[in-house]
C-alpha cells in the first residue's frame, strides 16, 4: 500500500487544477511543483527502508475469481520510480517558465499531473491488471499533452496520430492480459514469468511485444514520435526521458526471462537495430532543433531494444537510466534556445544560447554525453552495450550508429553556434527566467554524477555487473570524437550539406514509413468503401420503403376525406361490382 | 417493497401529470419525477447490496385463468439495467432538449420510454416483456417521427417496419414458449426451470424466432437498415434513449433467451460468428460517415457486436460482462449522443465536413465528446474497460483466440472517433461560430454521465456485487 501513497500529491494536485478556476494567478503550477516534491520525498524514503515486497488490493471479484491490483517495491521498479519523481519536479518548475500565458496553466498542469501519475503507477505495478490502467492512462493523457496547443493543425494532427498508433497497442496489451488470465488464473508479473512455455505463453507475448513496439515507438510503428513533437517542450522533455516510451522498454526489461525462453529476442533485437537505423540516418538530416532528438530518442530506444535482444540486463539499464538524464537536458535546452530567440525552431535560423552562458554550458554536457565521451555518464550506456555485442556484425553496427550519433548531435551544436557569430536575426532575444534554467543546471549535474550509477547499480538491483577494461572505454571514446570531428570538419563554417540522391532515402526514411501508412490507411478506407456501398445499398432498400409508405399514404389519404358523396359513389360501385359477379357468376 | 411497480407506477403518473401541466412546467416536472425514480433505483442498489439478497419478486395477479401476474424480479440484472434507463432518461431531460420545442411531448414521451425500460428489464414474465417491448418502440417511435428532424418521416417508417416485425417475431417466439412448456407459464422463472422438456425442435424455432428479434433491435448485422436513419433523424434526446437504453431491450433480451434455452449453448458458435462480422461491418462502415450522429451510431452498432460476442461466450464472465456493457456502452452512448446534439444545436450542423473548432467556443461539450471517446474506446477507469475484460476473458474461455478477434474493431471505432475530434472539434485554425449561443445548461447533464461513468469503472461491486 505504501507504494501507492506516492500517487496521492499528484493526483491531488491534479483535482486541485480541476476545481481552482481562477486562470491569472500561477497557484496551479505552485501546487503541482510542491506535490511533485512531496512524492520525490516519499520515493527517496521508501527507496531507502522499504523492504522489497508485493502487496496486493482486491479491486472487484467475479465468479470467484478475484480481480486485483498488485503493486510492488522491488528494486528495479523502485529505480523507474525514482527516475519518473526526479525528472517531474524538474520539468513542472520549468514549465513555470515556459508557459508565459498563464492561462494555460491550469488545463497544463492538470494533463500533467494525471501523465506523472500514470507513470508513477506503472513503475510500480507488479501485475498486468494495474498495468493496464497506468500504460492507457499514459496513451490519452499523451494525447492530450501532445495536442496541447490545439489550435495549430500540426498539432491536433500529430496527438491523433499518436493515439491511433497507441490504441492498437492498448487493445493488444489488454488481449494479452485476458490471455494470461484465462491461462493462469493470475496476472502478476512474477507467477507468468515463472511459467513454462505453452500454447497462451507464446500467443500473449507476441500481443505484448506490439503493444511495446507502440509505445515505445519502434519500427514500424515509429512515424508517431517524430510528429509528436509539436507538443510544447516539457512534455517532450518528460515524455522521451522518463516516461511513456520508457514503458514499453521498461516491460521488455523486466520479461526477459520469459522473452528468452520463447525464443523472442532475436525479433526485439532485429526490430530494435532498425529502430536505431532510422533514427540515426533521419536525425542526420533534421532541421527542427526538437524533432533531431526525436530521432535521437528512437535511436535511444532502438539501442535498449538491442539490448535487451542481446539478452544484457544491466546494458540495458545503464542505457535505461543514463538516457533519461541526458535526453531530459537536451531537450530543456532545446526549448530554452527556441523560446530566447523567439519561438524558432530550424537550426539553421536559430543562434545557439539565447545569450545566455549557462544554456550554452548545459547543452555542451548534454551533447558530450549523448555522444558518449568519457567521463559523461552516457558513455556507460554505449560502452555497456559494445562490450555485449555477441557477433561482429553487431558490434560494427553499433560503432556505425556511435560515429553517427557523435556526429548528428554535434551538427545540432555547431550550426546553431556557427549561426551566432555569422548572421543577424531578426527580433531580440528575450531572457531566461530562473524557473527555466535551474532544472538544466540541476540536469547537468546529474548528468556528470550519473557516471556513479555503475558502481551501485548491480548490488542495489542484485544483478551481474559488466567488467569495463580500459580499452574499451578508450575505443568507445575514439569512435565517438571521430564522429564528432567529421561533424566539426563538415560543419564548421555551420553551412548545411547537400546529400546525394543515394544518401537521400536513407536519411528521409521516415517519411517512409509515413508513406506506409498512408497505404496501409488507404487499404482499410477501400474495404470502408466497399462495405460502405453494399450497406447504402440494403440501407436505400428499406429506406425506400419508408418514402413509399408515405407516398402512397398520401394518395390513399384523399379517400377519407369527409366527402360523403364519394364515399356514396365508392359505395355504389361496390354494390354493382358485387351484382355483376353475382349476375355472371364468376 | 414493491419498488419496482412504485417506480412504474410513479413514471406513469408523471406522463399524465406532464401531459396535463402547464408547457412551461412540464421540464421541471418531468425531471423531478425522473430523479425520484432513479432515486428509488439507487435505494434498491443500495439495500440489495447490503442486504445481499439475490432475488426477490413483486406479483399481483392480472389474468389469473392464464396464470399472468403483474411481477417483478429485482435481481442482478433488472438494478444496473434500470438504473441505466434512470440516468440516462434523467440526462436527457436535463440536458436533451436545448430548443424547447413541444417541451411537453418530449418530457412525457422520455417519462413514458423510462417506465417501459424499467418494467422491461425487471418483468418477470414474457407477457410483461412483451407489453413494455411494444410501450417503448412507439415511445421511440415518436421521438423520431414527432420529434425528429431531416427525413424523421421516412425514417420512423423504415424504424416502425422493423420493429413489428420484431414485436410479430417476438410474440410468436414468445407463444411457441408458452404452448410447449409442460406447464404453461409466461414465468422467466418456469420457463428456465422447465424449459429443457420442450422438444428440440420447437426450442430451435423459438430461438430462431426471438434471435432474429433480438438482433433487429440491438441492431446487429444485417439486421440494422434501420438504424443509422433512425439514430441520425431522431431528437437528441431520442437518440440518447434509443441508442442507450432500446438498444439494450434487445441485448437483455437475447441474454434471457440465452439463459432460459438450453438449445441456445448449440449455436453460440454461430453467434460469435455473427457477432464478429457484425463488429467489424459497422466498425469500417463507419469510417467513411461525416455525419456525427451516424458515426456514434456506427460505434454503438460496435459495442452491440461486443455485448453480442459476451452473451455468446456462455458462463459467468460472458455473463456478468453482457451486463456490465449493456450499462457502461449504454452510458457512453448517451453521453456522445448528447453531445453531438449539442454540437448540432450551437453550432447548427452535425457534418465533419462542416464543423471546425467546437472546443474554441463549447469547451464542455468538446470535452465531453472526448470523454465519450475515452469512455467508448475502453480507457480503464471507464466502465467499459470493465465490459470489456469481463467480455473478452468469458469469450476467450469459450472460444479461445478466436474470441479475441471483436475487441481489434475497438481500434477502428477509437481510431475514427479521434479523427472525428481533431478535425471537427481541436482544430481551431477555422474556427467557426456559433449558430446559437447556449450557456451550458447540458453541463449538469454531461456531470452525470461522466460521473456514472467513472463510478462504475472505479467501483464495479456497483454492478458486479450482487452475488
Amino acid at each position: 500500500m505504501m507504494e501507492l501513497f506516492v500517487l496521492v500529491p499528484v493526483l491531488l494536485a491534479f483535482l486541485f487544477c480541476l476545481i481552482f478556476r481562477d486562470k491569472r494567478i500561477r497557484s496551479t503550477g505552485y501546487v503541482s511543483v510542491i506535490a511533485s516534491l512531496a512524492s520525490l520525498a516519499m520515493v527517496i524514503y521508501m527507496a531507502l527502508f522499504l523492504q522489497q515486497g508485493t502487496q496486493s488490493i482486491d479491486w472487484f471479484s467475479v465468479g470467484g475469481y478475484v480481480f486485483s491490483l498488485q503493486v510492488t517495491s522491488a528494486h528495479i521498479n523502485m529505480m523507474l520510480l525514482f527516475l519518473v519523481a526526479l525528472i517531474s519536479p524538474l520539468i513542472m518548475i520549468y514549465s513555470l517558465g515556459f508557459f508565459e500565458d498563464v492561462s494555460e496553466h491550469r488545463r497544463f498542469y492538470a494533463e500533467m499531473n494525471l501523465f506523472a501519475a500514470s507513470m508513477m503507477l506503472f513503475s510500480i505495478s507488479a501485475n498486468f491488471l494495474s498495468m493496464i490502467i497506468a500504460w492507457e492512462g499514459l496513451g490519452i493523457t499523451s494525447y492530450l499533452l501532445i495536442g496541447f496547443w490545439y489550435a495549430k493543425s500540426e498539432a491536433a494532427r500529430a496527438a491523433r496520430e499518436s493515439i491511433s498508433i497507441i490504441i492498437i497497442g492498448d487493445v493488444a496489451m489488454l488481449a494479452a492480459l485476458i490471455i494470461l488470465f484465462n491461462a493462469y488464473g493470475t496476472t502478476s508479473f512474477y507467477s507468468i514469468s515463472a511459467q513454462p512455455i505453452s500454447y497462451p505463453l507464446y500467443a500473449a507475448f507476441l500481443l505484448v511485444v506490439l503493444a511495446v513496439l507502440t509505445k515505445s515507438a519502434q519500427f514500424p510503428f515509429s512515424g508517431w514520435l517524430p510528429k509528436a513533437m509539436e507538443g510544447p517542450t516539457p512534455v517532450s522533455a518528460f515524455l522521451h526521458s522518463s516516461t511513456m516510451v520508457k514503458a514499453g522498454v521498461f516491460l521488455l526489461i523486466l520479461f526477459i526471462p520469459v522473452l528468452l525462453k520463447l525464443g523472442l529476442l532475436p525479433v526485439i533485437l532485429l526490430l530494435g537495430a532498425i529502430t536505431a537505423g532510422i533514427g540515426v540516418l533521419n536525425a542526420l538530416s533534421g532541421k527542427h532543433i526538437k524533432r533531431i532528438l526525436a530521432y535521437s530518442t528512437l535511436e535511444d530506444l532502438g539501442l535498449m531494444l538491442v539490448a535487451v535482444g542481446l539478452n544484457a540486463v544491466f546494458a540495458a539499464i545503464l542505457l535505461f537510466v543514463t538516457q533519461t538524464f541526458y535526453k531530459a537536458l537536451l531537450f530543456l535546452d532545446a526549448g530554452s534556445i527556441s523560446r530566447a530567440n523567439g519561438e524558432e525552431y530550424d537550426i539553421t535560423k536559430l543562434r545557439e544560447s539565447g545569450g545566455n552562458r549557462l544554456i550554452f554550458i548545459t547543452a555542451v554536457i548534454g551533447v558530450l554525453s549523448i555522444a558518449g565521451i568519457f567521463p559523461f555518464s552516457g558513455f556507460l550506456g554505449k560502452v555497456g552495450l559494445e562490450v555485449s555485442a555477441n557477433s561482429i556484425y553487431t558490434y560494427i553496427f553499433l560503432v556505425l550508429v556511435e560515429i553517427g550519433t557523435g556526429f548528428y548531435i554535434f551538427r545540432w551544436l555547431f550550426i546553431p553556434m556557427k549561426n551566432s557569430g555569422r548572421m543577424e536575426i531578426k527580433g531580440k532575444l528575450k531572457s531566461t527566467p530562473v524557473s527555466m534554467i535551474l532544472p538544466q543546471v540541476l540536469l547537468a549535474l546529474f548528468v556528470i554524477g550519473g557516471i556513479s550509477v555503475y558502481f551501485f547499480l548491480p548490488s542495489y538491483l542484485g544483478i551481474k555487473s559488466l567488467s569495463l577494461s580500459y580499452l574499451r572505454v578508450i575505443a568507445e571514446t575514439i569512435f565517438a570524437i571521430a564522429g564528432t570531428l567529421v561533424a566539426y570538419y563538415i560543419y564548421r563554417r555551420g553551412q548545411t550539406v547537400k546529400v546525394s540522391k543515394g544518401l537521400f532515402v536513407f536519411v528521409h526514411s521516415i517519411d517512409g514509413i509515413n508513406w506506409f501508412y498512408l497505404k496501409f490507411a488507404a487499404f482499410i478506407e477501400a474495404i470502408s468503401k466497399f462495405l460502405g456501398f453494399l450497406d447504402y445499398f440494403v440501407y436505400m432498400l428499406f429506406y425506400l420503403f419508408g418514402f413509399l409508405s408515405l407516398w402512397v399514404g398520401k394518395r390513399l389519404r384523399n379517400l377519407v376525406n369527409g366527402n360523403v358523396n364519394m364515399y356514396a359513389a365508392w359505395i355504389a360501385i361496390g354494390f354493382a361490382l358485387i351484382l355483376l359477379a353475382l349476375v355472371f357468376r364468376i | 417493497m414493491m419498488y419496482f411497480l412504485v417506480m412504474i407506477a410513479l413514471l406513469l403518473a408523471g406522463v399524465l401529470i406532464v401531459s396535463a401541466s402547464d408547457r412551461k412546467l412540464s421540464r421541471q416536472v418531468g425531471i423531478l419525477f425522473s430523479s425520484i425514480a432513479l432515486a428509488i433505483a439507487l435505494v434498491m442498489l443500495v439495500e440489495y447490496l447490503h442486504g445481499g439478497t439475490v432475488t426477490y419478486s413483486e406479483a399481483i395477479p392480472y389474468i389469473s385463468s392464464f396464470g399472468i401476474y403483474i411481477q417483478f424480479y429485482a435481481n442482478q440484472f433488472s438494478i444496473p439495467l434500470s438504473l441505466l434507463a434512470g440516468i440516462v432518461t434523467l440526462a436527457a431531460l436535463i440536458g436533451g432538449n436545448p430548443m424547447r420545442e413541444k417541451e411537453k411531448a418530449t418530457t412525457a414521451l422520455a417519462l413514458l420510454f423510462e417506465a417501459s425500460a424499467i418494467g422491461l428489464f425487471a418483468s418477470g414474465n414474457l407477457f410483461l416483456f412483451f407489453i413494455f417491448w411494444d410501450v417503448g418502440v412507439i415511445a421511440a417511435f415518436f421521438m423520431i417521427s414527432y420529434l425528429g428532424s431531416g427525413n424523421n418521416h421516412a425514417s420512423s417508417k423504415t424504424y416502425l417496419f422493423y420493429s413489428i416485425l420484431a414485436s410479430a417475431l417476438l410474440l410468436f417466439g414468445i407463444l411457441l414458449i408458452y404452448f410447449y412448456m409442460p406447464v404453461r407459464s409466461f414465468s422467466i422463472q418456469a420457463i428456465e426451470a422447465g424449459s429443457a422438456l420442450i422438444p428440440p425442435s420447437i426450442q430451435t424455432a423459438v430461438f430462431a424466432l426471438l434471435f432474429v428479434a433480438f438482433m433487429i433491435k440491438m441492431p446487429v448485422f444485417p439486421f440494422h437498415s434501420w438504424m443509422q436513419s433512425a439514430y441520425s433523424d431522431a431528437s437528441t434526446q431520442g437518440s440518447m434513449l434509443i441508442g442507450g437504453v432500446l438498444s439494450k431491450f434487445g441485448a437483455y433480451g437475447l441474454l434471457l433467451l440465452f439463459l432460459m434455452l438450453p438449445i441456445a449453448k448449440v449455436y453460440a458458435p454461430y453467434v460469435i460468428i455473427i457477432a464478429i462480422i457484425s463488429a467489424f461491418y459497422a466498425a469500417f462502415n463507419m469510417l467513411k460517415k461525416d455525419d456525427m450522429k451516424r458515426m456514434v451510431a456506427y460505434a454503438s452498432m460496435v459495442e452491440s457486436a461486443l455485448i453480442l460476442a459476451g452473451i455468446s461466450a456462455i458462463g459467468i464472465f460472458g455473463e456478468e460482462g453482457a451486463i456490465y456493457g449493456m450499462v457502461a456502452y449504454g452510458l457512453g452512448i448517451a453521453l456522445l449522443f448528447l453531445s453531438v446534439g449539442s454540437i448540432e444545436f450551437m453550432f447548427g450542423s452535425k457534418s465533419t465536413k462542416v464543423l471546425r473548432g467546437v472546443v474554441r467556443d463549447a469547451a464542455s461539450t468538446a470535452y465531453a465528446f472526448l470523454f465519450g471517446i475515452f469512455a467508448a474506446t475502453g480507457v480503464p477507469l471507464t466502465g467499459a474497460f470493465i465490459a470489456d475484460l469481463l467480455i473478452f476473458i468469458g469469450t476467450e474461455r469459450s472460444f479461445g483466440l478466436v474470441g479475441l478477434i471483436p475487441l481489434f474493431s475497438i481500434v477502428i471505432v477509437g481510431a475514427y472517433l479521434y479523427y472525428a475530434a481533431e478535425i471537427s472539434i481541436f482544430d481551431t485554425k477555422k474556427g467557426m461560430d456559433m449558430v446559437r449561443y447556449e450557456s451550458g445548461h447540458w453541463n449538469p447533464a454531461y456531470a452525470l454521465l461522466v460521473f456514472a461513468i467513472i463510478a462504475i469503472g472505479l467501483v464495479p461491486y456497483f454492478i458486479l456485487g450482487f452475488r
